[in-house]
């Protein structure tokens, strides 16, 4: 059934454009091969306060790898709250907390529509657990906070036509970037934690030519790699050294407990470094609204953290 | 008064502050495994107790094990970085409301500030008949004392009855 | 007119800069008491009493507190300052026909064929504009062109438009519920503003023609197949063909592009319908769809990776919207008093809050960039109030074509 209350277009069915197949090389030159280190991640750009209507907002991207062929990652995130629950909820000692993850209709290779599906209910659901860890909940009686992310831009690739599942592993990041994102803007809006989490991911991957060992890479980017084994996606708080979400998936040994450790491990190294975007996007623009002065929001500036070391 | 000492130290949620054994908890931080550490993004402020005893060097003047009351207090505060904040009405508080509903048992109200902040979220509250005034409070009538779209000056009397969510004792009426 | 606690000690003081101006006239905003002027005295009574009992401190306020408590006379109080030197100025500091700077980023989106950031003061606005391909067969009522001629007469761009409404080629959608602010929070259905935007963006797309269907049609020329066949090499099957055809077989339309056209709201702060339109114009300027040809073997259209056409929007000119929302010094005047006793402002670009206390709102959409410069209204949307007539409405035709000026220079 049709929804009537948004424009729907035409009533039969649109394809999306198909591609003529390109000569092989000139698609096996624009295949990337990673050139960052293993422990290297990309370039994320953090800045809090772009809706200024809201408690807390923060707005991430994670620069694009090459030119053309793979989207970065732009997310949107507003806190709103903590605001009193509805008259119907019952009583709570603590801050209830609501996230609402959704992919914009021109995020993707494929157009979303607009009502949510598994896959954003599911990042939803992983991103509460993250953020609950970290939050003092009961700070905040009778209490509730909405955490709304729109996925402006996802990390897709745009040029790839083999899948490989790579829609698990792209999720991977994207949560990643959530949890980094909504951690940020939780600070903003003044909501009290235990420390800033933030997120990182980790995968096993086979690169394409050697078929000996597999090796452990963070901030994977899936058309990077022949092939993805295993990927963890962490939420971390480096000050407690504790972990608040941890999500695994692939295909490992179970007699191999070593390679499991390893990879979180990985995954906390990914982790400390948006963390360390977080900490400095925050002082920064804390100093910036130190001298009294009112944001007008128009004029704001990019701050780029590199962190490829 | 007391003497209050402010750096400009920004902290950052996690961030450590001190020893539990050095400082009091204030506003916006947390106790773990007896340290202090900040939990909002914010100011530190420095609150020493009654005649501190100078400006600087404050934490080597501290004696090892005073009692807890001479203990400086150590809070973040988010009020010099943002505009905007908000903060739960606590029992104390004077809040400014407005009259939402009136029924014969008890006003229903907004409250629109608290202290000197002006919230966001609308929290509600409730002032129940027998809490508009201090004397003849059996010949109140809600009616006669409230009207939909009053703004009324309170104090709230109580936070956390689950039964009760918020009561507000009256004490000044400034019919708009 | 009494109130409770004596009207000295409502003292509804509100800093600005450094001067403080205590509100004018009070009582006349005073809904209650004008619709119960007998439970005065009842009130009066109470608050008496009370008062003997405790001290009770001024009333005053700052000015946040009082923007928070009564943004009416807060509103009215900027506008009409107390010393004739100072000018007015609404609450956002902005003069009344001042409206907000537009900032313009466009290709920003790899995903989408064209895609426009719009940010006027605190609204941020996201559209992406994403082509997909309608065959002809999936189109329930199909009538086939007969004509291949450039349509040149009215009549024919009648067609077109009619073709282009017909078919359903455009789907502008507008979301709202992204937490852009707090009274829109995600999970819900399309709210009413949602969809008035939506439709009023679809409406004003086809009225002013932006979209030329010519180059959302795919064709097929079995003729230029054959020349390729040949070794002609580069066939241009696309373009609306008018000379190379005379062959046996004429081209023939095969399938059409839908523009799927949707904005997210990121940030809102009143005013979104010119943001959104502002979006929607960048972005169809921006968009390059890939040139495609119509395979007969696999009956689908294949695009080029590399080829791309920039969509053709120059026919429907460069129609800027322009909103303005009046702002009237008695919050609840009756509809059709007078003019004179109601003083009112024409308030250009209003913010979320002055847009709260405006119940009359005018949107214009003129186009400047015809033959020699002449101002074209394209579309006059009022709403609400009686207080726009002839001759204002003549006046703020001028302020538009000042804001299309700003607005053109930021496309570019």
């Amino acid at each position: 059934m049709t929804d009537r209350r948004r424009v729907n277009g035409p009533v039969g069915s649109t394809n999306p454009p198909v591609f003529e197949d390109e000569p092989e090389q000139e698609f096996g030159a624009q295949k990337g091969i990673r050139t960052r280190t293993p422990t290297a991640t990309r370039k994320m750009y953090l800045k809090t306060g772009v809706t200024p209507s809201a408690s807390g907002s923060a707005y991430l991207e994670i620069e694009a790898s090459r030119k053309g062929a793979v989207s970065g990652l732009k997310l949107s995130c507003t806190v709103h709250g903590p605001r009193s629950l509805p008259r119907s909820t019952p009583f709570s000692p603590h801050i209830i907390l609501s996230t609402h993850v959704k992919y914009a209709p021109f995020a993707t290779k494929q157009r979303r529509g607009y009502i949510r599906d598994p896959t954003e209910r599911d990042l939803g659901s992983h991103l509460e657990t993250a953020l609950r860890g970290a939050i003092i909940a009961d700070r905040w009686p009778k209490s509730g906070v909405d955490i709304i992310i729109s996925i402006v831009e996802g990390d897709h690739d745009r040029e790839t036509s083999k899948s490989q599942g790579g829609e698990a592993w792209d999720m991977m990041n994207a949560l990643s970037g959530c949890i980094t994102v909504a951690s940020a803007a939780l600070a903003d809006a003044g909501i009290d934690c235990v420390d800033t989490v933030a997120g990182g991911v980790a995968a096993l991957v086979r690169d394409e030519g050697d078929d000996t060992t597999p090796r452990i890479v963070i901030d994977p980017i899936p058309s990077e790699h022949e092939q993805i084994l295993a990927a963890c996606c962490v939420a971390y708080l480096p000050d407690r050294d504790e972990i608040t979400n941890l999500w695994f998936k692939g295909d490992l040994p179970a007699s191999d407990m070593e390679l499991y450790s390893q990879l979180v491990e990985k995954g906390i190294q990914a982790s400390r470094n948006s963390n360390e975007v977080i900490v400095n996007s925050l002082l920064i623009s804390t100093r910036e609204q130190q001298p009294h002065e009112r944001h007008d929001g128009t004029t704001r500036m990019h701050i780029a953290f590199n962190l490829q070391r | 008064m007391a003497a209050t000492s402010s750096s400009a130290t920004i902290a950052i949620p996690g961030q450590l502050l001190g020893p539990a054994s050095k400082f009091q908890p204030g506003p916006g931080t947390h106790i773990h495994e007896s340290n202090l550490y900040s939990s909002l993004l914010g100011l530190v402020h420095v609150n020493q107790p009654t005649k501190a005893p100078g400006p600087v060097k404050r934490l080597n003047k501290i004696t090892p094990a005073p009692p807890p009351a001479e203990l400086p207090t150590i809070s973040v505060s988010r009020s010099a970085v943002s505009d905007k904040r908000e903060t739960l009405p606590e029992v104390g508080n004077t809040v400014l409301c407005r009259v939402i509903r009136i029924t014969p048992r008890q006003a229903v109200v907004a409250i629109l500030i608290c202290g000197e902040t002006v919230l966001d979220a609308e929290w509600q509250g409730l002032i129940r008949v027998q809490d508009v005034r201090a004397t003849e409070k059996d010949r109140v009538k809600i009616y006669e004392s409230f009207r939909p779209g009053d703004i009324v000056r309170a104090e709230v009397v109580s936070f956390l009855s689950p039964t009760l969510p918020f009561t507000r004792r009256f004490y000044a009426d400034a019919a708009y | 007119m009494k109130f409770p606690l004596g009207s000295s000690s409502l003292n509804w003081m509100y800093g600005r800069g450094r001067q403080s101006a205590a509100i004018r006239n009070l009582e006349t905003h005073n809904p209650t008491s004008t619709s119960h002027p007998e439970s005065d005295s009842d009130l009066l009574h109470t608050a008496d009493s009370y008062s003997s009992i405790m001290a009770i401190p001024s009333l005053s306020f700052s000015r946040p507190t009082f923007a928070k408590l009564s943004p009416h006379p807060y509103l009215l109080t900027n506008l009409s300052p107390q010393s004739p030197s100072t000018k007015p100025s609404r609450t956002n500091g902005r003069a009344p026909h001042e409206a907000r700077p537009v900032q313009i980023h466009t290709s920003s989106l790899s995903h989408a064929h064209g895609s426009a950031l719009v940010r006027s003061g605190n609204t941020t606005v996201v559209c992406g504009v994403r082509a997909e391909i309608l065959p002809v067969t999936n189109i329930p009522q199909y009538r086939p062109r007969s004509s291949l001629q450039p349509s040149t007469t009215a009549s024919d761009e009648a067609a077109d438009r009619a073709e282009l409404k017909a078919y359903d080629l455009l789907v502008p959608n507008i979301e709202l519920a992204t937490g852009c602010a707090p009274q829109f929070l995600p999970g819900v259905p399309p709210s009413t503003l949602a969809q008035t935007l939506s439709t009023r963006v679809y409406s004003l797309l086809h009225s002013c023609g932006v979209v030329d269907p010519k180059s959302l049609r795919i064709w097929h020329d079995p003729s230029a197949e054959a020349k390729k066949t040949t070794g002609e090499g580069d066939a241009s099957m696309q373009d609306d063909n008018d000379d190379d055809e005379s062959e046996a077989e004429p081209p023939q339309l095969m399938a059409y592009w839908v523009l799927y056209i949707d904005l997210l709201f990121v940030s809102f702060d009143g005013n979104p319908f010119d943001a959104a339109w502002t979006a929607v114009m960048a972005a169809l300027r921006d968009t390059k769809l890939p040139e495609a040809r119509w395979d007969p073997d696999r009956e689908m259209a294949i695009c080029s990776r590399t080829r791309k056409n920039p969509l053709d929007v120059s026919r429907g000119g460069l129609p800027v919207a322009c909103t303005a929302a009046v702002f009237q010094e008695k919050e609840y005047a009756e509809a059709g008093g007078l003019a004179g006793e109601n003083r009112h402002w024409v308030l250009l670009d209003p913010d979320r809050l002055e847009e709260s206390l405006c119940r009359e709102t005018v949107t214009m959409v003129v186009d400047c960039g015809g033959v020699g410069g002449e101002t074209r209204i394209r579309s006059i949307e009022k709403q609400g109030g009686t207080v726009i007539g002839r001759e204002l409405m003549r006046g703020f035709a001028g302020v538009a074509e000042k804001r299309w000026r700003e607005v053109r220079d930021a496309m570019q």
